[in-house]
């Protein structure tokens, strides 16, 4: 099984705390840590699926990258917007999943 | 269904809102509370942009302020309700915006040839760790 190594744009860093206030419902500072890094461990799963999952067939991720695959996260509550490129996966961007409707 | 029990200090209640005179009006407050409650949950929940766990924190803090400052007796249920359909539909279109615009800075710096920068997964992490924790430190206390 072919696996990469992961990049993560600084576009997607410039939303860090728009996500993180988005994606996480925080009750304490343990469930904070736990919740990301659950989420850490989705996005990671791309390592070993990245080649695996389709060219995105919505719209907005194909503005990031012509080849760029989409990857649901947090209970579906955001999609990750990623390209290959060699042996390396690079997240272009993190979006709520309400945003890819066509 | 499920019928459950809950216990209520009558007086305290009844100094907030002294329409809660009998066990049927209290029954009712309570159920309403319920209900609504389940919408806000049902809502965050199916939402196409959830609110967060603060902002909702945020609308109990407001109503309890507002019990507290005796304006309950002149705020009816419903327009509890109103008002807080109207402040979630706000946040809702509040955070359409905010990635709209941000999809738009992004296509606009392609756009102008810039290319995208990367970082590596630990720093990435590591950063969202930190929003995270002060997305948690500005909860305010619970209620």
């Amino acid at each position: 099984m072919k696996t990469f190594r992961l990049k993560y744009s600084t576009r997607a860093v410039a939303d860090l705390d728009r996500l993180a206030a988005f994606a996480i419902g925080v009750h304490t500072p343990d469930f904070a840590r736990r919740y990301v890094a659950k989420l850490r461990n989705e996005v990671e799963s791309l390592s070993y699926l990245a080649d695996m999952l389709p060219k995105s067939k919505y719209r907005l991720p194909l503005l990031y990258h012509p080849e760029a695959k989409t990857l649901p996260v947090g209970n579906n509550r955001l999609t990750v917007i990623f390209h290959i490129d060699g042996e390396t996966v690079f997240v272009d961007k993190i979006l709520p999943s309400a945003m890819m409707t066509h | 269904m499920c019928t459950v029990s809950v216990n209520i200090n009558e007086n305290q209640l009844r100094s907030i809102d002294p329409m809660l005179t009998d066990h049927g009006a209290i029954s009712r407050w309570v159920q309403q509370l319920v209900d609504s409650n389940m919408q806000r949950l049902m809502a965050e929940r199916t939402s196409p942009i959830a609110y967060s766990t603060e902002q909702a924190r945020s609308l109990v803090t407001d109503r309890l302020n507002r019990l507290e400052n005796g304006q309950a007796e002149t705020v009816g249920h419903d327009e509890v309700k109103r008002e807080m359909d109207e402040e979630i539909a706000h946040m809702e279109a509040e955070e359409r915006a905010y990635w709209a615009q941000s999809v738009e800075r992004d296509l606009a710096d392609m756009a102008e040839g810039k290319t995208a920068e990367y970082v590596s997964g630990d720093e990435f992490w590591s950063r969202f760790e930190q929003a995270a924790m002060k997305h948690y430190e500005d909860v305010p206390a619970e209620v």
